[in-house]
Protein backbone atom coordinates (compact mmCIF):
# COMPACT_ATOMS: atom_id res chain seq x y z
CA UNK A 1 0.00 0.00 0.00
CA UNK A 2 1.53 3.25 -0.50
CA UNK A 3 1.33 6.19 1.39
CA UNK A 4 0.24 9.75 0.62
CA UNK A 5 3.21 11.92 0.56
CA UNK A 6 1.40 14.62 2.38
CA UNK A 7 1.13 12.22 5.42
CA UNK A 8 4.80 11.51 5.21
CA UNK A 9 6.02 15.26 4.91
CA UNK A 10 4.05 16.16 7.92
CA UNK A 11 5.12 13.46 10.03
CA UNK A 12 8.47 14.56 8.92
CA UNK A 13 7.78 18.29 9.24
CA UNK A 14 6.60 17.40 12.81
CA UNK A 15 9.68 15.34 14.04
CA UNK A 16 11.89 18.21 13.12
CA UNK A 17 10.03 20.78 14.56
CA UNK A 18 10.92 22.40 18.11
CA UNK A 19 9.19 24.84 19.87
CA UNK A 20 9.01 27.24 22.21
CA UNK A 21 5.53 28.24 24.22
CA UNK A 22 5.40 31.03 26.93
CA UNK A 23 1.99 30.65 29.15
CA UNK A 24 1.99 33.72 30.93
CA UNK A 25 -1.22 32.63 32.98
CA UNK A 26 0.20 32.60 37.31
CA UNK A 27 -0.77 29.53 39.20
CA UNK A 28 -0.51 30.78 41.92
CA UNK A 29 1.86 28.28 43.01
CA UNK A 30 4.49 29.20 46.20
CA UNK A 31 8.32 29.36 44.98
CA UNK A 32 9.54 30.95 48.15
CA UNK A 33 8.21 32.57 50.85
CA UNK A 34 5.91 32.10 54.04
CA UNK A 35 2.75 32.49 52.40
CA UNK A 36 0.75 34.17 49.73
CA UNK A 37 -1.15 37.43 51.25
CA UNK A 38 -4.46 38.41 49.57
CA UNK A 39 -6.02 41.59 49.83
CA UNK A 40 -9.04 39.58 50.99
CA UNK A 41 -6.73 38.35 54.00
CA UNK A 42 -5.76 41.85 54.80
CA UNK A 43 -9.45 42.87 54.43
CA UNK A 44 -9.69 43.20 58.01
CA UNK A 45 -6.78 45.34 58.65
CA UNK A 46 -8.17 49.11 58.63
CA UNK A 47 -5.66 51.80 57.89
CA UNK A 48 -5.68 54.02 60.85
CA UNK A 49 -8.06 51.81 63.16
CA UNK A 50 -5.41 48.70 63.05
CA UNK A 51 -2.13 48.73 65.52
CA UNK A 52 0.89 46.59 64.88
CA UNK A 53 -0.18 44.62 67.10
CA UNK A 54 -2.93 43.66 65.35
CA UNK A 55 -1.07 43.49 62.03
CA UNK A 56 1.67 41.02 63.59
CA UNK A 57 -1.09 38.75 65.08
CA UNK A 58 -2.78 38.49 61.62
CA UNK A 59 -0.21 38.03 59.49
CA UNK A 60 2.69 36.57 61.99
CA UNK A 61 6.32 37.46 62.07
CA UNK A 62 7.19 39.83 58.99
CA UNK A 63 9.66 39.12 56.42
CA UNK A 64 11.65 42.30 56.87
CA UNK A 65 11.43 45.28 59.37
CA UNK A 66 12.38 48.85 58.73
CA UNK A 67 13.36 51.49 60.86
CA UNK A 68 12.77 50.09 63.95
CA UNK A 69 9.45 48.29 63.07
CA UNK A 70 7.95 51.18 61.65
CA UNK A 71 7.40 49.50 58.38
CA UNK A 72 6.73 46.05 58.36
CA UNK A 73 7.39 43.98 55.20
CA UNK A 74 6.42 40.24 54.11
CA UNK A 75 7.72 38.61 50.46
CA UNK A 76 6.63 35.96 48.70
CA UNK A 77 7.76 34.65 45.58
CA UNK A 78 4.92 32.61 42.95
CA UNK A 79 4.28 31.31 39.62
CA UNK A 80 3.97 33.94 37.01
CA UNK A 81 3.67 31.96 34.35
CA UNK A 82 5.66 28.91 32.27
CA UNK A 83 8.01 28.81 29.84
CA UNK A 84 7.87 25.55 27.44
CA UNK A 85 10.11 24.61 24.91
CA UNK A 86 9.78 21.37 23.20
CA UNK A 87 11.26 18.96 20.29
CA UNK A 88 11.09 15.64 19.47
CA UNK A 89 11.46 13.29 21.83
CA UNK A 90 11.53 15.51 24.89
CA UNK A 91 9.87 19.09 26.42
CA UNK A 92 10.67 21.06 29.13
CA UNK A 93 8.68 23.26 31.03
CA UNK A 94 10.28 26.44 33.35
CA UNK A 95 8.40 28.59 35.67
CA UNK A 96 9.24 31.72 35.90
CA UNK A 97 8.60 33.48 39.01
CA UNK A 98 7.17 36.87 40.52
CA UNK A 99 8.16 38.57 43.03
CA UNK A 100 5.35 40.09 45.50
CA UNK A 101 5.21 42.28 48.73
CA UNK A 102 3.01 44.07 51.12
CA UNK A 103 4.47 46.58 53.13
CA UNK A 104 2.57 48.20 56.33
CA UNK A 105 4.04 51.39 57.47
CA UNK A 106 3.14 52.93 60.68
CA UNK A 107 2.75 56.30 62.86
CA UNK A 108 4.04 56.97 65.98
CA UNK A 109 0.98 55.86 67.57
CA UNK A 110 1.78 52.27 66.11
CA UNK A 111 -1.35 52.34 64.31
CA UNK A 112 -1.15 51.08 60.28
CA UNK A 113 -1.03 54.62 58.59
CA UNK A 114 -0.39 52.72 55.32
CA UNK A 115 -0.61 49.44 53.68
CA UNK A 116 0.40 48.76 49.68
CA UNK A 117 1.02 45.80 47.43
CA UNK A 118 3.96 45.66 45.70
CA UNK A 119 6.04 43.64 43.28
CA UNK A 120 9.80 43.21 42.15
CA UNK A 121 12.89 41.61 43.74
CA UNK A 122 13.64 42.11 47.33
CA UNK A 123 16.37 45.60 47.31
CA UNK A 124 14.65 46.09 43.69
CA UNK A 125 13.43 50.04 43.19
CA UNK A 126 10.53 48.83 42.40
CA UNK A 127 7.58 50.97 43.48
CA UNK A 128 4.44 50.21 45.17
CA UNK A 129 2.02 49.06 43.11
CA UNK A 130 -1.28 52.09 42.57
CA UNK A 131 -3.97 51.30 44.50
CA UNK A 132 -7.59 50.29 43.74
CA UNK A 133 -10.62 51.53 45.01
CA UNK A 134 -12.63 48.67 46.88
CA UNK B 1 12.01 -2.25 42.22
CA UNK B 2 12.08 -3.23 46.29
CA UNK B 3 14.93 -0.59 46.32
CA UNK B 4 12.92 2.42 43.99
CA UNK B 5 9.88 1.26 46.72
CA UNK B 6 12.30 1.84 50.01
CA UNK B 7 13.58 5.04 48.63
CA UNK B 8 10.38 6.28 47.49
CA UNK B 9 8.55 5.23 51.18
CA UNK B 10 11.55 6.95 53.15
CA UNK B 11 11.49 10.19 50.83
CA UNK B 12 7.76 11.05 50.94
CA UNK B 13 5.62 11.52 54.19
CA UNK B 14 1.88 10.58 53.89
CA UNK B 15 -0.62 13.31 54.72
CA UNK B 16 -1.88 12.10 57.07
CA UNK B 17 1.54 11.84 59.68
CA UNK B 18 2.56 15.23 58.23
CA UNK B 19 -1.11 15.94 59.94
CA UNK B 20 -0.55 14.15 63.08
CA UNK B 21 2.91 15.74 63.51
CA UNK B 22 1.03 19.11 62.63
CA UNK B 23 -1.37 18.77 65.23
CA UNK B 24 0.93 17.56 67.98
CA UNK B 25 3.30 20.32 67.04
CA UNK B 26 0.32 22.81 67.94
CA UNK B 27 -0.28 21.03 70.58
CA UNK B 28 2.75 21.15 72.13
CA UNK B 29 3.26 24.24 71.13
CA UNK B 30 0.24 26.23 72.62
CA UNK B 31 -0.84 23.87 75.29
CA UNK B 32 1.22 25.84 78.09
CA UNK B 33 0.12 28.77 76.59
CA UNK B 34 -2.79 30.72 78.43
CA UNK B 35 -3.64 34.86 78.46
CA UNK B 36 -3.51 35.97 81.56
CA UNK B 37 -1.05 33.61 83.18
CA UNK B 38 1.75 32.88 81.42
CA UNK B 39 4.11 34.71 81.97
CA UNK B 40 7.26 36.16 79.83
CA UNK B 41 9.72 34.31 82.16
CA UNK B 42 7.99 31.32 81.40
CA UNK B 43 7.76 31.15 77.41
CA UNK B 44 11.86 32.35 77.54
CA UNK B 45 12.36 29.66 78.86
CA UNK B 46 10.40 27.02 77.25
CA UNK B 47 11.32 28.77 73.80
CA UNK B 48 14.44 30.02 73.84
CA UNK B 49 15.23 33.79 72.08
CA UNK B 50 12.04 34.87 70.39
CA UNK B 51 12.53 35.39 66.23
CA UNK B 52 11.72 38.76 66.99
CA UNK B 53 10.99 41.55 68.96
CA UNK B 54 8.41 44.86 68.89
CA UNK B 55 7.50 47.48 70.85
CA UNK B 56 10.47 46.74 73.53
CA UNK B 57 10.22 43.26 73.73
CA UNK B 58 5.87 44.14 74.13
CA UNK B 59 5.22 42.07 71.61
CA UNK B 60 7.71 38.55 70.69
CA UNK B 61 7.43 36.59 67.63
CA UNK B 62 8.59 32.97 66.99
CA UNK B 63 8.80 31.24 63.81
CA UNK B 64 8.68 27.85 62.52
CA UNK B 65 9.31 26.03 59.54
CA UNK B 66 8.15 22.40 58.79
CA UNK B 67 10.98 19.93 56.94
CA UNK B 68 9.98 17.86 54.09
CA UNK B 69 9.89 14.92 56.11
CA UNK B 70 6.79 16.98 58.06
CA UNK B 71 8.82 18.35 61.37
CA UNK B 72 8.49 21.59 62.46
CA UNK B 73 11.32 23.24 64.14
CA UNK B 74 12.72 26.91 64.94
CA UNK B 75 13.01 28.43 61.82
CA UNK B 76 16.92 30.37 61.98
CA UNK B 77 16.76 33.82 63.68
CA UNK B 78 17.13 36.91 61.43
CA UNK B 79 18.62 36.09 58.57
CA UNK B 80 17.97 38.06 55.86
CA UNK B 81 17.61 34.53 53.27
CA UNK B 82 14.76 33.30 55.94
CA UNK B 83 11.81 34.17 53.63
CA UNK B 84 13.30 32.18 50.51
CA UNK B 85 12.71 29.08 52.31
CA UNK B 86 11.86 26.66 49.29
CA UNK B 87 9.57 24.78 50.98
CA UNK B 88 6.63 27.43 52.28
CA UNK B 89 4.68 25.57 55.02
CA UNK B 90 5.43 28.06 57.74
CA UNK B 91 4.49 29.25 61.20
CA UNK B 92 4.69 32.34 63.79
CA UNK B 93 4.03 32.44 67.14
CA UNK B 94 3.23 35.93 67.95
CA UNK B 95 2.90 36.84 72.00
CA UNK B 96 1.66 40.11 73.42
CA UNK B 97 2.64 40.85 76.77
CA UNK B 98 0.87 43.40 79.33
CA UNK B 99 2.56 45.99 81.53
CA UNK B 100 2.57 42.66 84.13
CA UNK B 101 4.80 40.93 81.73
CA UNK B 102 1.69 38.19 81.51
CA UNK B 103 0.21 37.40 78.03
CA UNK B 104 -2.37 39.19 77.22
CA UNK B 105 -3.16 38.09 73.53
CA UNK B 106 -1.65 35.38 71.13
CA UNK B 107 -1.63 34.06 67.59
CA UNK B 108 -0.41 31.04 65.86
CA UNK B 109 -0.38 32.23 62.23
CA UNK B 110 -0.18 28.89 59.75
CA UNK B 111 0.42 28.78 56.03
CA UNK B 112 -1.22 31.94 54.61
CA UNK B 113 -1.65 29.98 51.27
CA UNK B 114 -5.12 31.39 50.55
CA UNK B 115 -7.17 29.11 47.35
CA UNK B 116 -8.27 32.39 46.09
CA UNK B 117 -6.03 33.66 42.67
CA UNK B 118 -2.74 35.58 43.01
CA UNK B 119 -3.34 39.22 43.58
CA UNK B 120 -4.30 41.35 40.81
CA UNK B 121 -1.69 44.52 41.47
CA UNK B 122 -4.57 45.68 43.46
CA UNK B 123 -4.86 46.85 47.63
CA UNK B 124 -7.20 48.20 49.66
CA UNK B 125 -6.51 51.74 49.66
CA UNK B 126 -6.05 53.88 52.94
CA UNK B 127 -9.32 56.10 53.24
CA UNK B 128 -8.91 59.31 52.70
Amino acid sequence: MRRPPGLLLGILALSLQTGCLIWPFPTGDMLAGRGRITPQYVSSLQVGRSTREDVLLHLGEPDEVVDGGRTLVYRWTEVRGFLAAGGYGGAVAIPFSGHRALRLEFGPDARLARLAFEHGAPGSPAGPVPAAEP
Amino acid sequence: MLSFGLVLGVACVSPSVRQEKARAFETGLLGPIEDGRTTRQEVLLRLGSPSSAFEGGRILTYDFVVDLDGEWRRAGSGRASDWAYPHPRTASLVLVFGPDDRLVRHSLVKDLRQPDPPIQEAAAPPPS
